[in-house]
């Protein structure tokens, strides 16, 4: 958090979970735009319906959201020493569900943007597509399932959340290989080259992130299940 | 306090109306990406430095280190497209390692990377002068007169006031746990970390719900109503802009390669 915030060291290499602005062409922005949008009007229509009778829940999808955007901006401690920082999307689609997530994502990739200088504003669609759609559903998907064939509560955290963001990079890497395709080799290549870039520098970030939703999840359950349930969530 | 944020109150450019902010930061933004030329990327990069760093009086140390933050991602955006694998095309070749998985580059795609690390320098440089001289409330002000839904606006602007409430939590949490040696070792800060998550979930969260009851007890239902700051178009404005745009336009077509 010191990190951005304060503007202390930041000269550590970051490597960005993010697609910077400009990294993009303007047809791939555009697609991934498109390609986000029906998700967002869906996610928009949920929370109109849950917010409807209940003022309190909008409150509490904004606490989600400057909660995620907070815990983003901390440093994340990685195994190979570059550092990085938490998504959080995990943590926020295994406790609101995954299509409030959606909106989340757009809103705090955009305040990310703005205020942090992470990701960018003609790669937003393309960032909303890797980190509020699919990474959520992922990790909602995951805990879900993993529920229904009866693993330990611990492993479906760790599994949902680091798999739920493992997914985020792999679809940021094959998003980069689309937009720049190798000279001669194509995409093939070029996807080989991003997703083994990624793979030495995600894996581990992914797996600690598992590793602390796991923690945080178990600081939750043991001390304030009073608040949990006010989210409206019960260990099933 | 978040530097950039802090940046952008401070600026005189913040008197501009929002709408010409964008208008600028966006146009040369699409023109750079479309354009995709190392002439037209450097430009913009130049004219949108000149701007931070003089009209908006950003501290130059203040925008040498937000330019650093994206710089791991660029280099290694930009060294993935430099370096390629499999068999060898184009002119130029060197190998950087031979064996069944050769690494290799070439002239051109090393023009390639140049290319992509300029653009996406000049790219950022716009999105910065937006965010260093607009404050986050006229953003919002912008969204209202866009008429988008709703729902989004009014998440924007509570997202906006929480995260400062939660940031002073968090900061609140982090030094406490610095000062007791909390961020030693991989393993103590990963645990150091877990109890700051866990705990800010739940002091965040008390946090919003006295939000709501002061709020509730103002009369909230559902939704804000701001005083709106009047601010008008400024035609020299809006000309210049349109004049980088030309500019940017004629030179991309005397030099379309570069």
């Amino acid at each position: 958090m010191v990190l951005i915030v304060k503007g202390e060291n930041n000269l550590n290499m970051m490597v960005g979970m993010h697609i910077m602005e400009g990294f993009l062409p303007v047809s791939w922005a555009g697609i991934w735009t498109a390609v986000a949008l029906p998700f967002i009007i869906l996610s928009i229509g949920k929370i109109r319906n849950l917010t409807r009778d209940n003022p309190r829940i909008m409150l509490l999808i904004a606490f989600a959201g400057a909660y995620t955007f907070v815990l983003s901006s901390l440093k994340l401690p990685s195994v190979t020493g570059s550092c990085s920082h938490p998504t959080g999307m995990g943590l926020g689609a295994i406790l609101f569900g995954p299509m409030v997530m959606v909106v989340i994502g757009l809103i705090v990739l955009l305040f990310q943007a703005l205020l942090l200088a992470h990701g960018g504003i003609t790669t937003l669609g393309a960032n909303v597509f890797s980190m509020g759609i699919v990474g959520p559903f992922v990790s909602y998907g995951l805990w879900v399932w993993l529920g229904k064939i009866g693993l330990n509560r611990g492993w479906r955290i760790f599994l949902a959340s680091s798999l739920g963001g493992l997914a985020t990079y792999v679809i940021t890497a094959l998003q980069l290989a689309l937009a720049h395709p190798a000279a001669g080799g194509g995409f093939a290549f070029s996807a080989l080259k991003f997703l083994s870039v990624f793979a030495i520098t995600q894996i581990p970030i992914s797996i600690a992130e598992g590793f602390l939703t796991v923690l945080v999840m178990n600081l939750l359950f043991s001390y304030s299940k009073a608040e949990m349930n006010s989210l409206g969530f019960h260990e099933s | 306090m978040i530097l950039i944020d802090q940046a952008a109150y401070c600026s005189p450019l913040q008197e501009v109306h929002a709408g010409e902010k964008l208008l600028l930061a966006l146009s040369t933004m699409i023109m750079i990406i479309a354009m995709n030329s190392l002439l037209i990327s450097s430009l913009v990069l130049t004219v949108m430095t000149i701007l931070i760093l003089g009209p908006a009086r950003t501290a130059p140390s203040l925008y040498i280190k937000i330019l650093l933050i994206p710089l791991g991602f660029i280099l290694l955006g930009s060294l993935t497209v430099a370096v390629n694998t499999g068999p060898a095309w184009g002119e130029g070749v060197s190998y950087l390692s031979r064996g069944r998985f050769p690494l290799w580059v070439s002239q051109d795609s090393l023009f390639q990377a140049l290319k992509l690390l300029v653009k996406c320098l000049a790219a950022i440089s716009c999105m910065y002068f937006f965010s260093l001289t607009t404050p986050m409330v006229q953003l919002i002000q912008l969204l209202y007169r866009l008429r988008l839904p709703d729902v989004l606006v009014e998440l924007t602007v509570l997202i906006y006031y929480y995260i400062f409430v939660f940031l002073t939590i968090a900061e609140q949490m982090y030094q406490a746990q610095n000062a007791r040696c909390g961020y030693q070792g991989w393993k103590q800060s990963l645990y150091s970390l877990s109890q700051l998550s866990a705990n800010l979930l739940i002091k965040s969260l008390k946090a919003c719900d006295d939000a709501y009851n002061g709020l509730v007890s103002r009369g909230y239902c559902g939704s804000f109503y701001m005083l709106e700051e009047e601010q008008s178009w400024n035609t020299r404005h809006v000309l210049g802009i349109i004049g980088l745009n030309l500019v940017l336009l004629l030179v991309y077509v005397n030099n379309p390669l570069s």
